[in-house]
């Protein structure tokens, strides 16, 4: 049966999911399987050993739900923390790592030729949006990183860049405004 | 039809139901069953001793001679460093016999610890009393004589874990496709039988000498494995105070070519707190405890593994992990102009907890403008490099007090990009006896940093 999409933040979701709450992890995976898997397919140039470590990091974060400490509303800087270093520890080792699904007696899926297609639709997303913001003059740049990526409050970060609140809300409503024309629909 | 995602969220939310109050408690329940520590390895099997003398005899008889002892790798070289070196005192072979599958010297064991809290493993052939490589499979030039394996090995064939609090090796590892020489990093593939997407794989001994090892250390309260081979059950005590076993089978890898052999290969060489990938399905404790590793389809971690349920690994007692409290300290990112005129960041605090083991080391992690999310660059914090590298993990002693500096710079020698860098400095510290495995690695904060690059 389909989970329902819950709308707490990611901090709330994976205290739910500690707690044994199936609907607070399926909404958590949704909400972050295409960043997660576009980190990943840039961190491993490899799209097959993406999707295999994209279930490895969710399982790792499972595993990790209750050791959770939010620093920020999003677990999407988290996520790819867990990512990265999966997919450093592949690297070492010389094979994609399964140790939390192991644990957590999940079977280890084969990925079809579909399923890659499925990676490439997931991680296309991402880096596009990546690669928009990048585009973005500094000053804009910078205030929606802190404001939409690292979800901090306008008056941190208007401290942090040393201009008004004011002038940090203006700077984060002309990026989106450019994002919502490059992209034609809101920006995550 | 569903996709792999699908399965796998399918698969994620069963496991949130099934496994979560077993994730928490994890290493968290007391050692129920505390029993007098007896002298190591009293119980040797009579067997086992059997075997040994035989082997000595056979070496006694100018069957195999000695030639020059393999070559040493320089793992153990900075007392401070990386792996550590060698305490003194704690080489033990094991009172550990096992027959090869095609005759020969039987295969043996042996075990060490160093100065920073690690314990290795180490397989061999056991001839004359020592752990020893065969000239064979292409390994010494096939001279078909003996050579001792050095302490100081190849990483690959030394599996190293961390110590628990009472300086015990918790460890399973299984090497499959292994040469029946023992001689360190090399595999035994016969032609033909690996895809040719693998790419050439070198051909070093025939297939009769194909070995698949599994051997480890279950603990002090593990009695007994039970474990499969070619449909037959067999049920063996272990071996020692600290539950080792060792088990020797002919090759199986080539017959798991194509897409049916997979989910064989992947696990060609791993290494964990319980045994993986392997013939092992259970095992029983002193205390009445069953454990069973493994159903059809997958395997079985946790307390809910056993019953009565205990946590995996059972026996494995954690050592003391530092707080938050005792980790707080300022963090100071500094503006410097270097010579060539490109800004840099000079990030440096007191480290306010000494580390003296592998099992922790600081971090400095920060979010690059325009990168990924989160904080997609990092700097592990120390005073310097230990001399050898290879694959080890490279985190050093640092003292109480001891001032950590770490530079950001331009990557590639770009100029830094300028924008807000925000970042943190932690502790990283295994919780569990694996090093640098992500679900068991607490991330202890100790202080952050915001700085303006323009």
């Amino acid at each position: 049966m389909p989970e329902t999409e819950r709308t707490e933040n990611d901090a709330a979701l994976l205290a739910a999911t500690a707690a044994g709450d199936r609907a607070a992890f399926a909404t958590l995976y949704r909400r972050h399987l295409g960043p997660v898997v576009g980190f990943l397919v840039m961190e491993t140039g490899d799209r097959e050993l993406a999707g295999d470590l994209a279930a490895e990091v969710f399982a790792a974060a499972l595993l990790g739900a209750s050791r959770y400490r939010p620093e920020h509303a999003s677990a999407l800087p988290w996520l790819c923390g867990i990512a990265r270093f999966k997919a450093s520890e592949s690297r070492r080792k010389g094979r994609a790592e399964d140790r939390a699904r192991r644990r957590l007696g999940i079977p280890r899926e084969q990925l079809e030729d579909e399923d890659i297609a499925r990676v490439d639709e997931l991680a296309a997303a991402e880096p596009r949006l990546l690669k928009l913001v990048d585009d973005l003059p500094t000053v804009q740049r910078e205030a929606i990183w802190a404001r939409v990526v690292q979800e901090r409050g306008y008056s941190e970060i208007a401290n942090d860049l040393g201009v008004s609140e004011a002038a940090v809300r203006q700077r984060v409503s002309r990026a989106l405004a450019w994002l919502r024309t490059r992209t034609g629909q809101e920006p995550a | 039809m569903s996709d792999y995602f699908d399965r796998t969220e399918t698969h994620l939310l069963r496991a949130v139901e099934r496994n979560m109050p077993a994730v928490e408690a994890t290493h968290a329940l007391p050692r129920r069953f505390a029993r007098m520590r007896r002298s190591r390895w009293r119980a040797v099997p009579v067997l086992l001793l059997v075997l040994l003398c035989g082997a000595a005899a056979a070496f006694a008889s100018g069957l195999i001679s000695f030639g020059a002892p393999a070559a040493s790798v320089p793992v153990f070289a900075t007392p401070d460093a990386g792996l550590g070196s060698l305490k003194s005192g704690s080489v033990q072979l094991l009172p550990i016999s096992v027959p090869d599958p095609q005759g020969g010297p039987p295969w043996g064991m042996r075990v060490l610890s160093t100065t920073r809290g690690v314990g290795c493993i180490q397989v061999g052939r056991l001839l004359a009393g020592q752990l020893v490589a065969l000239g064979q499979d292409g390994a010494f030039h096939d001279d078909g004589r003996a050579h001792a394996l050095p302490v100081s090995a190849d990483i690959q064939r030394l599996n190293c874990s961390l110590l628990d609090k009472h300086g015990r090796i918790f460890d399973s590892v299984t090497e499959k496709s292994q040469a029946a020489s023992a001689a360190q990093g090399l595999y035994c593939r016969a032609p033909g039988t690996y895809p040719a997407s693998h790419g050439p794989t070198p051909a070093t001994c025939p297939l009769a000498d194909e070995r698949n090892l599994y051997y480890g250390l279950l603990g002090p309260d593990a009695q007994r494995i039970t474990y499969s081979i070619a449909g037959r059950i067999h049920t063996v005590p272990t071996v020692g105070d600290d539950g080792a076993y060792l088990i020797v089978t002919t090759g199986t890898t080539h017959r798991y070519t194509g897409a049916s052999g997979a989910a064989e290969r992947r696990g060609l060489d791993v290494s964990d707190d319980v045994p993986v990938y392997g013939p092992i399905t259970e095992i029983h404790y002193r205390s009445g405890t069953t454990c069973h590793l493994v159903t059809a389809s997958s395997w079985i971690y946790g307390p809910h593994a056993c019953a009565p349920a205990v946590p995996e690994p059972y026996g494995y007692v954690p050592t003391v992990q530092p707080t938050e409290a005792q980790l707080a300290t300022p963090v100071h990112a500094t503006l410097i102009r270097e010579p060539d005129g490109r800004w840099a960041i000079r990030v440096s605090f007191k480290a306010p907890v000494a580390i003296s083991s592998l099992r922790g080391e600081y971090n400095l992690e920060w979010h690059e403008p325009g990168g990924p999310p989160g904080y997609n660059a990092f700097e592990h914090l120390k005073p310097g490099r230990s001399r050898y590298g290879g694959l080890i993990p490279q985190g050093q002693n640092v003292a109480r007090g001891q001032t950590l500096t770490a530079m950001i710079e331009g990557r590639r020698g770009a100029p830094l990009a300028s924008g807000i860098r925000t970042g943190r400095v932690s502790l990283h510290y295994a919780t569990g006896p694996l090093v640098q495995t992500e679900e068991d690695t607490a991330r202890i904060a100790a202080g952050s940093f915001t700085i303006r690059v323009p």
